[in-house]
């Protein structure tokens, strides 16, 4: 695991690194720590990672910039913040956890399982966000996650197709995606998810193949091995 | 034109402004007086009726109520025949009071200016009685007002006398100021009455000094009665005048921090002490000795409050205290026209006219410079002036009134809505307060502050339990005297250092740096808000990241005379995002930092707040400074 630390308080930083390492073990294979966003951009400029450990005072609309564009980017965000009257916000926004201060190590460790993809696989989406950031063309905008009927994987990002017929790039991969969407989401193949309310049909075609048809008559493949989870879904 | 046909022709025009000034007097002039001026002044005036009916009872009066009434009941009666220029001789025969005037050997002067000879001398003139007089059967009188001692003879007939007139001052008997002398029935013609006077005056005094011998003929009235109608108007004025000294006299003594409350009670002390000394003869007579005393004081009171009413001004509007002596100079030049032989009355006039100018030049400086209410000052000092038309004894013995009343009613406006405002920004420095407190407070419990500290805290008792412990005591000691400044609005300085030292050693903990704060302190005795520089600290700290492993505050305070001067700098570290405003002056921090200094100094105390540029671009430091001027305490 490739992990990130922006945080400005020195000895929270050193509490973070110290726990991290300590949870994640010889799986971490990159640990840095930056003092501020700016230096936090410039690093990811150069660097792939997996996860940001962020230090968010959600004071203003700055805050909410700040989260809406680190969601939008191809790594998973955790919040380690002071401001807990922020959780809700941000989890809505997309983050996979928001750690309160002062935490212990338990805490941290919890939150860190919880980025672990395969039990999101097969499954439904287990997140809280209700939006989506979406980076275009150099700018940050958003998505409502009501306004998405399914999602496709494409190469290392994903496709957003909206009830209005727009098609968004996220640069989160299918199953990052995953861990944020709520749970009406459901992985229907190995790359794709559609929204459980936006289907019409599950039909069987000639060959054991199954195909959902959505109420846009659409048609979405589903994958043999989520047939029998998304049956129980549907029921 | 003849001497008589002269005589009648000032007559009628005296008659026409002399009754002009009792009827409208209380008819309409009255009612323009303000309501409040009116309660105020009606208070006074039943006090001041009380001595004044005593001294109706010891006045002679040699007329029945009947007489009375019927005089009164027809106003067209009251009238008098005013002789204003008669002819004087000096030298002393009993048979000048009947011999005509050879005008070779007597001359004709004004009754207001008789030029002082030594010994005795006589004055005639002869006038025609009024048709009004006539028309009714009422018994007639002679007044007499003047600073001599007098005997009066009416076409060769003595009718009376004022003291007795001598060739000396020892031989002489003075007289009182004013005398009325009743004419016996049947003594005078319609038309060419002799009036005659002996006097003798022999004033102490100014050398120049040129006295008035001013008669009138007319009907016979209970003098405190005539005295009432004429005056009364004048009491209620002085009354209200009275009222506005006591008000804000009180005022001052209540709050003491306003000197231009001082300086108006004091003005209008001066205006009442001046109308009183001008009104003491209506109702007090005393020996014509006494005049000149009675109107050097006039003279004086008109001066005192001439030079309290342009420091009020200044004061209450803050114009710098040098200038403050310009009035008081003035003063010494206003007097001078007195040794030139200018007679009390116009130098008092003189001096009313010079002080009203001077306020009215102030109040359109401060027009210029759009101070908040000055253009109801200036208004109120031009219609003030506009008493100035009047002649000058008219404007002594009435207008004077009225223009200083108009004056107190709006002062007592300007002064009530200075204390509105007053009260009002009193309540609202008190919410302030109040808001203030609660903001320290929360400060150190808004979950940025206490979380970050708690982590760091815990960090290090897992690596070094003995520093954990040092952090909490910190912590512990900066909560304490956080507790006990909070509520308090000024502390001492000592006590505040203390309190920004214990904070960067605990920001020394949690940021595992060293802060230090370097203090360089003229005066420690002295007394300042609370958390003022431990908000500049913290301010410092929140905005920029400092890399160095040891970071150098400075506090410095100088004191002069005038000012105190508190200079904090804090190195310029790397600008923290989305926090540029707040090393401008429009931070939390710094707002409450400019609301505790309102809350103390009022305007007394500037906050500026800037990047100053250090020898090199890395020694540039943001430097706050704070200046307290001096007040008058």
């Amino acid at each position: 695991m490739r992990a990130l630390i922006i945080e400005d308080e020195i000895m929270v930083a050193q509490a973070l690194k110290r726990m991290i390492a300590n949870i994640v073990g010889v799986k971490l294979t990159s640990l840095d720590h930056v003092e501020c966003v700016a230096d936090g951009e410039l690093f990811l400029q150069g660097n792939e990672i997996d996860v940001v450990f962020l230090d968010l005072n959600l004071g203003g609309e700055n805050g909410f910039d700040l989260l809406t564009e680190m969601v939008a980017q191809p790594f998973q965000t955790i919040v380690v913040s002071a401001n807990t009257d922020q959780a809700l916000q941000a989890y809505e926004l997309g983050v996979v956890d928001f750690v309160p201060k002062p935490f212990l190590e338990d805490r941290l460790s919890d939150a860190i399982a919880r980025l672990d993809t395969h039990h999101a696989l097969a499954h439904a989406g287990c997140g809280n966000a209700k939006f989506l950031g979406i980076r275009h063309r150099g700018n940050t905008r958003i998505v409502a996650i009501d306004d998405v009927v399914r999602i496709q994987a494409a190469a290392k990002y994903s496709e957003l197709y909206l009830a209005s017929g727009s098609v968004f790039m996220h640069e989160k991969n299918l199953g990052q995606l995953m861990m944020l969407l709520p749970e009406n989401f459901q992985r229907v193949h190995k790359s794709h998810a559609v929204d459980l309310l936006q289907i019409q049909d599950l039909v069987c075609q000639p060959g054991s193949k199954y195909e959902l048809v959505l109420i846009s008559a659409e048609t979405v493949p589903v994958g043999r091995s989520f047939v029998s989870a998304l049956r129980a879904r549907l029921a | 034109m003849p001497w008589n046909e002269q005589l009648i022709c000032i007559s009628e025009q005296l008659k026409s402004q002399y009754g002009a000034l009792i009827i409208p007097c209380y008819n309409k002039k009255m009612e323009r007086t303000s309501i409040i001026e009116f309660l105020a002044g009606s208070l006074l005036l039943f006090s001041c009726l009380l001595p004044l009916s005593a001294g109706a009872q010891q006045e002679n009066v040699p007329l029945t109520a009947e007489q009375n009434n019927a005089v009164l009941s027809e106003p067209r009666a009251i009238r008098w025949v005013k002789v204003t220029q008669m002819y004087v001789r000096q030298g002393d025969d009993i048979r000048w009071v009947s011999t005509p005037v050879d005008k070779g050997l007597w001359q004709l002067v004004n009754a207001s200016e008789i030029t002082r000879t030594p010994g005795i001398s006589w004055v005639k003139q002869t006038f025609n009685l009024l048709p009004e007089n006539l028309e009714i059967q009422a018994p007639m009188a002679v007044y007499l007002y003047g600073e001599a001692s007098a005997e009066v003879y009416l076409n060769g007939v003595f009718v009376g006398r004022k003291g007795v007139p001598g060739v000396n001052a020892v031989a002489e008997q003075a007289g009182n100021i004013e005398a009325n002398f009743y004419v016996p029935p049947g003594l005078l013609k319609p038309e060419n009455n002799l009036l005659a006077i002996r006097f003798s005056s022999h004033i102490p005094g100014l050398k120049n000094y040129r006295l008035a011998l001013e008669p009138r003929i007319g009907p016979y009235l209970d003098p405190q009665r005539l005295r009432m109608n004429t005056y009364l108007p004048s009491i209620f004025l002085v009354s209200a005048i009275g009222i506005a000294a006591i008000f804000f006299g009180a005022r001052y003594a209540l709050r003491q921090n306003e000197k231009a409350g001082l300086w108006l009670a004091l003005m209008f002390l001066f205006s009442v002490l001046q109308l009183s000394a001008e009104l003491y003869h209506v109702f007090f007579n005393f020996a014509y000795k006494w005049q000149l005393t009675r109107l050097a004081l006039v003279f004086v009171f008109a001066i005192g409050s001439g030079v309290f009413l342009n420091l009020a001004i200044m004061a209450h509007f803050g114009i710098r205290a040098t200038l403050r002596w310009v009035p008081v100079a003035l003063a010494l030049i206003l007097s001078l026209p007195l040794l030139q032989g200018a007679s009390f009355n116009q130098a008092t006039f003189f001096v009313s006219v010079t002080y009203v100018l001077l306020a009215i030049s102030l109040a359109g400086y401060l027009v210029y410079q759009r101070q908040k209410n000055a253009r109801w000052l200036l208004g109120g000092l031009i219609v003030l002036s506009t008493a100035f038309a009047a002649p000058v004894g008219r404007f002594l013995d009435g207008t004077y009134y009225y223009a200083m009343s108009l004056g107190a009613l709006a002062l007592f406006i300007l002064s009530a809505t200075k204390l509105e405002t007053t009260r009002k920004r009193a309540a609202q420095v008190e919410a302030l307060s109040n808001r203030l407190e609660l903001e320290l407070l929360k400060k150190h419990l808004q979950p940025h502050f206490i979380m970050n500290t708690l982590m760091a805290l815990s960090e290090w008792i897992v690596e070094s339990p003995a520093t954990g412990v040092k952090m909490i005591q910190s912590l512990a000691v900066e909560f304490r005297i956080l507790y006990e400044v909070s509520g308090k609005s000024l502390i001492p300085l000592a006590r505040e250092i203390k309190l920004c030292h214990t904070h960067l050693d605990l920001m020394s903990y949690r940021k595992k740096q060293r802060f230090r704060l370097d203090v360089s302190i003229a005066n420690e005795d002295v007394q300042i808000p609370p958390a003022l520089f431990h908000t500049l600290i913290e301010n410092a700290l929140s905005h920029n990241r400092y890399q160095a492993a040891e970071i150098v505050f400075t506090l410095s305070q100088t004191e002069d005379s005038a000012l105190t001067t508190y200079i904090f700098s804090a190195p310029v570290g790397k600008l923290v995002r989305g926090s540029k405003e707040a090393n401008s002056s429009g931070g939390v921090g710094l707002s409450y930092i400019k609301a505790r200094l309102e809350e103390s100094w009022g305007d007394r105390a500037t906050f500026t707040d800037r990047l100053a540029s250090g020898p090199t671009p890395a020694e540039n430091v943001w430097r706050s400074v704070i200046e307290i001027s001096k007040g008058k305490s």
